[in-house]
């Protein structure tokens, strides 16, 4: 079940980042075919998909309900990110989220 | 000022995830040996679909309302894991999928 571990911490890390870029590619988004030139939509995406990917792999090595909770890393690595990349302002609720997900995750893992 | 269509994308948008989710896992389990089979691709189609809606209503909403309705997600996850997956629901996972919630939650209030 570590592998899985190791794989569901990647693939959120990963998942960060594409929501990273899709954030800012969110700022000149429109639903029309320009958007192939919207290079933060075509990385955020490949991003997304990678995390996917990976995602899927630790899904074989482990139950969908240990695996799956793992994913809302992916919240803490947003704010974490938003903050340092896209100056996002940090606030009580933001931080307590954060450690109560931590926390969270940690009850789930150790079931494993 | 949320709008109750939002609400209501958004909440489908979770129970097609989670649904996604459970055939994701089944897809893997079932056909070990094949790289994409019925179960998989349904898993995608729903899962493409849940990313659609989301990030539609995402954008009417606030997402101290939203946020929390996505993040019900991981309880859809837990009871369906349990019922059609044959997996565990422990105490420890319950309450790691509420403070899960919760975390999640906040973090919807503080943005």
């Amino acid at each position: 079940m570590l592998i899985g571990f190791l794989l569901v911490f990647v693939a959120s890390l990963l998942g960060a980042f594409g929501a990273l870029y899709l954030k800012r590619a969110s700022s000149n988004f429109r639903v029309s075919l320009s958007q192939v030139k919207n290079k933060s939509l075509i990385v955020g995406l490949f991003y997304y998909g990678f995390s996917t990917l990976i995602f899927l792999t630790a899904l074989k090595f482990g139950e969908l309900s240990i695996i799956y909770p793992l994913v809302s890393l992916t919240y803490v690595w947003v704010v974490l990110l938003s903050h340092f990349k896209l100056q996002e302002s940090l606030n009580k609720f933001k931080v307590l989220g954060v450690l109560l997900i931590v926390l969270g995750v940690s009850f789930i893992a150790y079931t494993a | 000022m949320t709008s109750k269509t939002s609400i209501i994308l958004v909440g489908l948008s979770t129970l097609l995830l989670s649904f996604g989710q459970f055939l994701f896992k089944k897809g893997l389990n079932t056909f070990p040996e094949v790289f994409l089979n019925f179960t998989l691709l349904s898993g995608f189609i729903l899962y493409g679909l849940a990313l659609v809606i989301l990030l539609y209503s995402l954008k009417r909403g606030d997402l101290s309302v939203l946020y929390p309705i996505f993040a019900l997600s991981y309880v859809w996850v837990l009871i369906l894991s349990g019922f059609l997956l044959n997996e565990a629901i422990t105490g420890l996972k319950i309450m790691g999928v509420g403070l899960i919630f919760l975390g999640v939650s906040l973090i919807g209030v503080g943005s």
